[in-house]
């Protein structure tokens, strides 16, 4: 069997969807029969190369990230999106808000000398791109069917249901009913539904369902006397550049 | 020899290189560690932001110890608002620490570091006894890693710690079944050492200031005040009387210097030299038989004293963990306005959170500086010295000593962008 080509690429992020990878290769040390590893600046090799699939975690914040992505692009046959920054701008996007001169002023009082593009984009925004493995960090399960799924050449499809699927499947009582703003009906699921097993409300870092309700949702938290103002909030960690902020920040407006 | 450039340091986590300029006589004019990884501003969207959000939020800060930055952030929290943790609670968040501790150090000696004793580019070239080895301490790891997933939901990014506590805790028993999966596969690492430690033993001196947690009690990883050089002792609310820091053009992490003028280290090493006694004894028999001289003054020795410590720190968790209790699970609290600071040991050293809570239950103010922002002055030295002492060697054994002395630092890149000081 030919072995498939890999390159895994961080842009700006906390590369631990890099770590997650490695993880990943150290439970099934068999993967690395049917792989190779043709870069990854973790690894050790640093010169982006010809590959069948490039994993790429981060968003594009930076020209350096910019110019390397469309160099990735052209070199890789599938590119994969993994994480929630590179699949939908996740935490950094929260920047975007205050946008970049305050945030430099609130940061570094003058900026040092480091090209940044002045927004945080995701992959999609610049490339094609082929998969999106959202989440933060995706979960380990889906990283390695993923992984089998292309080493048999099958398509790979994520999960078309919200998380809530899951949360009832486990007997997870509803954190909605405790008046908790949880975004578990209209984030992808595909996790386990691992954060309300912790009896943490989900902050959508999957990003967004395919088939949207939101005013079905809305209804839901209404009935349980939850604001949307609390709703924007809790949106604006990770789903900062999504459908949900943005139609209720539009249908605010109005 | 003109200029030398390494425009991306392989095996490091985030984006950095190396340049370094010499006169016409070989003497190194100046050295930059340039960090050209970009900024996301944590220290700017904190602000603003719910206390029982910014945990989590923090987390995300790095990749490799985001457990780490949680427990920082969070002690801030309680410090400002004043909140008296149940003493599991407080055993717990310890073994947090310790956990993705181990869990740092053993990659970082195994993928980062390893392959240059052997003068191969990755983990994957090693000679097959060594790499069968290595793969076997990953193995460990892997369940250190699972300890950390069932006890905070993500061993990369946690979920469920929260001001007063956690928001909720594993069963006992789940976490006893990891244990006695970690005791099994810590052999592993007993032979790794019996196979590599020789190797790891790099000569070299070079004295600069250690700075470490030190309470007197045990290898201080979450609690206690700064010792430097095992001889003064700074309250951590008087961190910011003695680190500085400056901004530098050519990177987005800043320079940290204690009393404003020197270099100083942070990191296994430094917590080695300040807490010796507190190891194990049977770690302190293998110093003894491979006669590493403790305190050392020698950088390339902080991966041996990561794996030293986590020889020492895994004892210590099976020993402790079995009797933890996991109730309760949080303490109830207050909001009022108020400052607080939260200093751990991050696998790569102090890490200082510094929050002003508003008595909206809202972050006014951050602060953050993590340990390889500090330790940027210190690689800079240590790489002029490197340079200096080599002058008559080719360009590529002397980016190699450059790229190998930057690695031993095990510099955590993503973490240091922009964590910086506030005005």
């Amino acid at each position: 069997m030919k072995k498939i080509r890999v390159a895994q690429y961080s842009l700006t992020g906390c590369e631990g969807c890099a770590i997650a990878i490695i993880n990943a290769l150290a439970r099934i040390p068999k993967l690395l029969d049917h792989l190779e590893i043709t870069t990854s600046r973790i690894i050790g090799y640093v010169e982006p190369r010809e590959a069948d699939i490039a994993f790429v975690d981060g968003a594009v914040i930076t020209q350096h990230d910019l110019e390397t992505l469309k160099e990735i692009r052209e070199k890789s046959k599938i590119l994969v999106a993994m994480g929630s920054c590179a699949s939908f701008g996740g935490i950094p996007a929260m920047r975007d808000d205050i946008g970049f001169n305050e945030a430099v002023r609130i940061v570094y009082g003058s900026m040092p000398n480091i090209p940044h593009t002045g927004k945080v984009e995701p992959l999609d925004y610049i490339v094609k791109v082929d998969y999106v493995l959202p989440g933060c960090p995706p979960p380990d399960w889906e990283l390695e069917i993923f992984l089998r799924n292309m080493l048999l050449e099958k398509k790979f499809v994520l999960p078309d249901k919200p998380v809530c699927f899951e949360c009832r499947s486990h007997g997870i009582p509803c954190l909605l009913d405790q008046g908790k703003v949880c975004l578990g009906p209209i984030t992808t699921a595909g996790c386990e539904a691992i954060c309300p097993l912790y009896n943490v409300p989900c902050y959508g870092c999957r990003g967004p369902i395919e088939e949207l309700r939101l005013d079905k949702y809305l209804e839901a938290l209404e009935e349980h006397n939850i604001s949307s103002d609390k709703l924007l909030e809790e949106l604006k960690i990770f789903m900062n550049k999504t459908k949900p902020r943005i139609i209720l920040e539009e249908g605010g407006k109005k | 020899m003109k200029d030398i450039s390494i425009p991306v340091v392989a095996r490091v986590e985030g984006h950095g290189g190396v340049y370094v300029s010499l006169d016409e006589n070989n003497n190194v004019k100046q050295v930059e560690f340039r960090i050209f990884e970009g900024s996301r501003f944590f220290e700017a969207f904190l602000i603003g932001k719910r206390i029982e959000y910014v945990p989590s939020i923090s987390s995300r800060i790095c990749g490799i110890c985001g457990p780490v930055h949680a427990v920082s952030s969070v002690k801030a929290i309680e410090d400002a608002l004043g909140i008296e943790l149940p003493e599991n609670v407080k055993f717990l968040r310890k073994m947090v620490v310790v956990l993705n501790t181990i869990e740092s150090n053993l990659l970082h000696i195994v993928a980062l570091s390893l392959p240059d004793y052997y003068n191969v580019n990755s983990l994957i070239e090693l000679p097959s006894n060594i790499k069968s080895k290595a793969l076997k301490v990953l193995r460990l790891r892997e369940y250190i890693g699972k300890l950390l997933d069932i006890l905070c939901a993500n061993r990369i990014h946690v979920r469920n710690i929260v001001p007063g506590g956690f928001t909720k805790l594993p069963l006992k028993d789940k976490v006893n079944a990891i244990l006695r999966e970690v005791q099994e596969y810590t052999k592993t690492l007993y032979d790794f050492t019996d196979e590599v430690l020789e190797k790891m033993l790099i000569d070299y001196e070079r004295q600069s200031h250690y700075v470490a947690l030190y309470n007197g009690r045990e290898y201080a990883l979450e609690d206690g005040d700064l010792k430097v050089d095992s001889v003064l002792q700074i309250p951590v609310h008087a961190y910011r009387k003695y680190f500085t820091e400056t901004t530098i053009n050519y990177s987005t992490a800043k320079k940290s210097l204690i009393y404003g003028v020197e270099n100083y280290m942070v990191g296994a090493l430094a917590r080695l030299n300040t807490n010796t006694r507190f190891i194990r004894d049977h770690v302190k028999d293998l110093i003894r038989k491979y006669n590493i001289k403790i305190p050392s003054t020698n950088p390339f020795l902080i991966p041996v004293a990561q794996l030293l410590e986590s020889i020492s720190l895994i004892d210590d968790v099976l020993e402790q963990m079995p009797a933890a209790k996991y109730h309760p699970t949080r303490t109830d609290y207050s909001i009022k306005r108020g400052i607080g600071v939260g200093i751990v040991e991050a696998p790569r050293g102090i890490l200082y959170h510094c929050y002003v809570v508003g008595s909206n239950g809202r972050l006014q103010a951050v602060d953050v500086v993590t340990p390889t922002a500090q330790n940027v002055a210190d690689i800079e030295d240590s790489i002029i010295r490197i340079v200096s002492a080599n002058k008559n060697l080719d360009e590529k054994h002397v980016k190699r000593l450059i790229e190998n002395i930057v690695r031993t630092y095990d510099p955590c890149i993503s973490c240091s962008v922009h964590i910086v000081y506030k005005k």
